[in-house]
């Protein structure tokens, strides 16, 4: 508790407190665009943070992040284009609300929801984090790599499409990782005597390439068709019967959220769709929902910004992100400097607290700014999107090339900018592809360092009981497909993620 | 046929990890090498990229038995496709003009310098949009290059190239 009210202390500087005010307001004013979702406002954003101290740079991102959320869900409900998979489950109900002149409420409720799940998890975050680094710190490279082919091995079982794509993103994002130096030997390895190669590729540039040029060379194809917003927004404070139909949902979001945001692969998005399906099962009367239950927008809203919270504890206590969104958090928490795990804790407390911290900001600072603006917000969504693309695109050829005032890097950002739409087009998920490029250098250095252990001895790995478990649980995981129970849950999860 | 494209594209991204990795060491299955991860990946990847164009080969003949079965008018292009194809051939032709522009950007930066590239830059960018007026296109260019020096320079500290070609 200590920690956390020293985290609160940091984040509530006013310069902090400034800083993720610029963060929330300028991630919403990305998430708000059709298409572009937090993972991309955080990857075209965090150029922006450069120069900054590390602690204020995290509350920046947080409030990018929760901005970005936000932003995403507003466009869900008023245009019915989701920002990001997260925000999918919101259209169902959120743009039948808005049709039915309901569309203040909607966002209302969304940010209301989506502040108390935010607090409740970063509560929880203050609470399980610490068992778990006391934990963690007895892991070594033999757990950290069971660790490791565990959480692909969720990801797998879980991802969207085909496997065999999914495999392919994989192995394509290890590939990459290979690029640069050999952290061992120090030999130079697909470098072609470029020496900006040297340190590999950056999970920023590649992060910005694949979701944010890509994304909008993919919203290029056809400029007409982008949809601007029709619908009044009036009355963002639902009424007293909404009050009382969406607190269950909320409840019940915010834990269900937390939970599944733990698992690698999880996160905000299958939370927020596992909360739907929640909502409509318990419903009196499931066939309201797709016409405008406002349960559809509370449930989902909180569960996936609690499932966001619960993410971020596998990245702080244990250094290992579980989507996208963490794996740029982590990129970006090495570029100040800070690597998360379970030593965070003791090397930086003002950063790790800070987090914490600062979602809970990040949170208040949506409800008490964001939530008045929403006017400049739908006036934003009247913009044509032929008008936005060349700012956005402005703002990542700068950005990119601010980080190491390199030219080479903004080649690199065309480069992935170009696979990114490939991707899309193509109808590759790319989410493996980061994932296993953020990891690839860590089982790399991981099996390495276990074999050195074990004197290149692989029944060295298997005799650590928590390495040994691990994989056990990995190996349960990847054989549910194969179980006729877990078939047609499977089959439901996937289909969620192939929203 | 998008499968086969991406299997392909992939194939040869395993390929070229394979090549240009020979000169790494393997090292032994006790002791891995620098080049075991790069090159067992990219053989991977090869292995899924051919195994994904199988699959993809298979559904396209299936699709076109399909469609022998459903006749020759199911195969006639209507109005509305010939529309299509015409509204995806200029969305892909904006696509390219963009990526060339970005890669003149890449191009110009370091020699023309921040401002002058960037306010070229963004006035051809802008005249995608086609603003109502001529004289709206450059004003946005310009205006959007001044408003990110700003921001990213003299607020920042971002050192923005200023341009060799006026270094003397």
């Amino acid at each position: 508790m200590e920690g956390l009210l020293g985290g609160f202390y940091t984040v509530l500087q006013p310069l902090n407190i400034l800083f993720c005010f610029v963060g929330a307001l300028v991630g919403t004013l990305i998430g708000v665009l059709p298409g572009l979702g937090p993972t991309a406002a955080i990857a075209m954003l965090l150029p922006l943070t450069i120069g900054l101290e590390p602690v204020t740079a995290i509350i920046m991102i947080a409030g990018i992040y929760y901005g970005a959320s936000y932003g995403g869900s507003t466009t869900a409900i008023l245009v019915n284009i989701p920002g990001e998979a997260q925000s999918v489950v919101t259209c169902l109900d959120g743009y039948k609300m808005a049709l039915q002149g309901r569309a203040g409420p909607a966002i209302g409720i969304a940010a209301i929801g989506s502040f108390i799940a935010g607090t409740f998890g970063a509560v929880c975050i203050g609470l399980v984090s610490m068992p778990l680094i006391e934990f963690a710190i007895r892991f070594g490279p033999p757990e950290y790599l069971a660790l490791l082919l565990l959480g692909f091995v969720i990801v797998l079982v879980l991802a969207k499409g085909s496997l065999v794509k999914s495999l392919l993103m994989v192995f394509a994002g290890l590939l990459l990782s290979a690029v640069g130096q050999d952290i061992v030997t120090g030999e130079p390895r697909y470098t072609f005597g470029i020496p900006e190669l040297l340190d590999g590729f950056g999970i920023v540039v590649i992060a910005m390439g694949i979701f944010g040029l890509g994304e909008v060379l993919y919203n290029l194809e056809d400029l007409a068709a982008r949809s601007v917003v029709s619908v009044p927004v009036k009355n963002l404070l639902p009424n007293r019967d909404e009050w009382r139909a969406s607190i269950k949902p909320i409840a019940r979001g915010s834990i269900l959220g937390f939970l599944i945001g733990l698992l690698p692969g999880g996160g905000a998005t299958l939370a927020s769709f596992i909360s739907y399906a929640v909502e409509k099962r318990v419903a009196k009367d499931p066939s309201r929902f797709g016409k405008g239950a406002i349960e559809g927008v509370a449930g989902p809203e909180a569960s996936n910004n609690a499932g966001a919270a619960g993410s971020f504890i596998p990245l702080l206590t244990l250094g290992l992100p579980g989507n996208p969104v963490t794996a740029i958090l982590l990129g970006a928490l090495i570029l100040y400097g800070v690597v998360p795990g379970p030593l965070m804790i003791q090397r930086n407390p003002e950063v790790f607290w800070g987090v914490v911290a600062s979602m809970y900001v990040g949170n208040v600072m949506l409800l008490v700014l964001n939530l008045p603006l929403i006017g400049i917000w739908v006036q934003l969504l009247r913009i044509p999107y032929r008008y936005l693309f060349a700012p956005l695109i402005l703002f990542m050829l700068i950005g990119v090339f601010s980080i190491n005032s390199s030219v080479f890097d903004v080649w690199m950002l065309l480069v992935f900018g170009i696979i990114g739409y490939l991707l899309r087009k193509l109808e590759f998920d790319p989410a493996p592809l980061i994932l296993a490029f953020v990891l690839g250098g860590m089982i790399e250095l991981n099996l390495r360092q276990t074999l050195m252990l074990g004197r290149g001895s692989w029944e060295f790995l298997l005799d650590r009981p928590i390495a040994l478990s691990v994989l056990f649980a990995a190996a349960v995981v990847a054989a549910l497909p194969l179980l006729g129970f877990f078939k047609k849950s499977l089959r439901a999860a996937r289909a969620v993620n192939e929203l | 046929m998008r499968e086969i494209i991406g299997a392909a594209l992939l194939a040869l991204l395993g390929l070229a990890a394979l090549l240009f990795g020979t000169d790494l060491s393997m090292g032994q299955v006790r002791v891995p090498g620098s080049g075991a991860l790069p090159r067992f990946s990219g053989a991977i990847v090869l292995l899924l990229a051919v195994t994904l164009s199988v699959r993809g080969v298979r559904a396209l003949k299936r699709g076109a038995a399909a469609r022998r079965h459903d006749g020759i008018l199911a195969s006639m292009p209507d109005s509305a496709a010939v529309q299509g194809k015409a509204t995806v051939g200029a969305g892909m032709a904006r696509i390219a003009a963009v990526v060339l522009l970005i890669a003149t950007y890449a191009w110009a930066l370091p020699r023309a310098g921040y401002l002058l590239t960037t306010a070229c830059v963004m006035t051809a960018l802008f005249a995608f949009a086609q603003p109502p007026r001529r004289w709206v296109t450059p004003v946005l260019g310009v205006t959007a290059t001044v408003l990110t020096y700003l921001l990213f320079h003299l607020l920042l500290n971002v050192p923005l190239p200023r341009g060799s070609w006026w270094a003397s």
